[in-house]
């Protein structure tokens, strides 16, 4: 075998070494998964430039607001649910099988991303903080917050379900409508996604 | 001569082996002394929440409702089960007296003069004051009963012996304290209240030894024996002002579970921000930040 020859086989190795490394970095993931992956990325790259704004470490962009907030919409609700045919765990997807034991909870939570990012984007405008950093949250015992109140609502599986509606959230501080949104991430995530 | 000595050795030995165990297995006598009686059922609701009390002892997907039993939690000791809440006379606290409730609490001791098994964090709660107690009373009074019998545990042996948990408790359970650093802000030291005590954020943040004991020499440095083989990472100053916390990043994590690179939090954190720290108030969650965030 010839210098050359040498080299070259050296090198196919090394390329097909790094080939294999970045396979593994995006966790070996393919077809549904990895394009869920993929849509989830979306919605965190969104949700990062949100949350700077929105705590004031960049300047707020009602128009840029409004942008990430259909980019999330854009991912969610159905376009979500179809991203998660039963069967689609394991392997190097983060998805909880609790997902098809549970699905109208995961429904639930795939509806509510939609209508909150929608209901985002419509209060963009709606600048200012929101009451959440007001004093100190009401604590009345059967409304507001109080022992069992928001523990009975459609996130959590029992009773009704909490009644959302892009046009209700459209007048609300955008500041308020942003954290319920985090909120059904954290929610779905801890019910949904292995950690 | 010889012989007398082992004699009387012996006979020490099995004195000390007869006393330790009429201490273990007599029902703990704790006194509850508690004076203030009128509580502040929206304090009490508020600190419910801070101490997680709804969050563990409600298991979201059983819908049983709220504070009528928490989830499974395996851990290396076994199986535990957060118990009914409710006014249920049967099942949950509705029998129970304020003085019950208060050496339930602040002594991890049940009304029968059981020892609770360290699960229930009550090592935190050892500082609250009687209004504290009287507020948490005051709440629980507002729980709708609901007639569901508690979870089966299944502790493994030598931790089933349940008395043991006594011995344990006389060794490790460290009441925290609580007192205020005079040098401090008020708001470290609310933070610090509530981060040491009700939060409870130490439970899983804290490495625990082989028996379940905190290792307080490496406070909040994080912890890789979480129930259901979770990890906690460490939240102590330096590794969150490494990672880039911010104090706004910490109080708005804690309020939504977003982290400032886009990720929402899920698991066990999860959890404890969906059924407690997001009620809190905005200043409560900047002052628990202000507090993690500042090197002791």
């Amino acid at each position: 075998m010839s210098v050359t020859n040498s080299f070259k086989a050296v090198l196919s190795v090394l390329l097909l070494a790094l080939t294999m490394e970045s396979a593994l970095a995006h966790g070996g993931a393919t077809g549904i998964v990895k394009e869920r992956m993929d849509a989830m990325v979306t919605m965190s790259d969104a949700m990062k430039e949100l949350t700077a704004m929105m705590r004031g470490k960049v300047d707020y962009n009602e128009q840029r607001v409004e942008k990430l907030a259909l980019s999330i919409a854009e991912n969610a609700g159905d376009t979500l649910l179809e991203k998660f045919p039963e069967g689609s765990a394991g392997g190097a997807s983060e998805a909880e099988p609790a997902i098809w034991t549970r699905w109208g909870q995961f429904e639930t939570y795939a509806n509510e991303l939609s209508i909150l990012s929608e209901g985002l984007a419509k209060a963009a405008g709606n600048a200012g903080s929101g009451a959440a950093e007001g004093g100190a949250p009401s604590m009345d015992m059967t409304t507001g917050m109080g022992m069992t109140a928001g523990m009975g609502g459609g996130m959590m599986g029992t009773g009704e379900a909490v009644q959302l509606s892009v046009e209700s959230l459209a007048s609300q501080p955008a500041a308020d409508v942003f954290r319920q949104l985090a909120q059904n991430c954290t929610g779905c995530h801890t019910q949904f996604r292995k950690e | 001569m010889k012989k007398k000595i082992v004699l009387m050795t012996l006979a020490l030995v099995l004195v000390a082996i007869a006393g330790t165990s009429v201490w273990l297995f007599q029902p703990v006598s704790a006194e509850a002394d508690i004076t203030v009686l009128d509580g502040d059922p929206n304090n009490g609701a508020y600190l419910a929440r801070m101490a997680g009390c709804i969050a563990c002892h409600t298991d979201t997907e059983s819908g049983n409702g709220p504070l009528a039993g928490g989830p499974e939690l395996n851990t290396p000791f076994g199986t535990f089960a957060a118990p009914n809440l409710t006014q249920s006379e049967q099942f949950g606290i509705g029998h129970w007296s304020i003085e019950d409730f208060a050496v339930a609490v602040r002594q991890g001791v049940s009304p029968e003069g059981e020892p609770y098994y360290p699960a229930f964090p009550y090592e935190f709660y050892s500082s609250l004051s009687d209004q504290d107690i009287a507020d948490l009373w005051a709440a629980f009074q507002t729980v709708p009963a609901i007639d569901t019998p508690d979870p089966e545990q299944s502790i493994q042996f030598p931790f089933s012996i349940r008395s043991g948990v006594k011995g344990w408790q006389a060794a490790f359970a460290e009441p925290v304290s609580l007192e205020p650093e005079p040098d401090q802000s008020e708001a470290y030291n609310r933070g610090k209240y509530i981060v040491e005590g009700p939060a409870h954020c130490a439970a899983c943040h804290t490495p625990r030894n082989s028996v379940g004991a905190l290792q307080v020499d490496q406070a909040l440095l994080g912890s890789t024996s979480l129930p259901e083989g979770g990890s906690a990472p460490p939240i102590d100053a330096a590794s969150l002002r490494e990672q880039g916390w911010t104090q706004e990043d910490l109080a708005f994590a804690l309020q939504t579970g977003t982290t400032p690179d886009g990720d929402a939090l899920g698991g066990s954190m999860g959890e404890v921000i969906l059924g407690g720290t997001q009620f809190l108030s905005w200043q409560d969650l900047m002052a628990m930040a202000e507090y993690l965030l500042t090197e002791k």
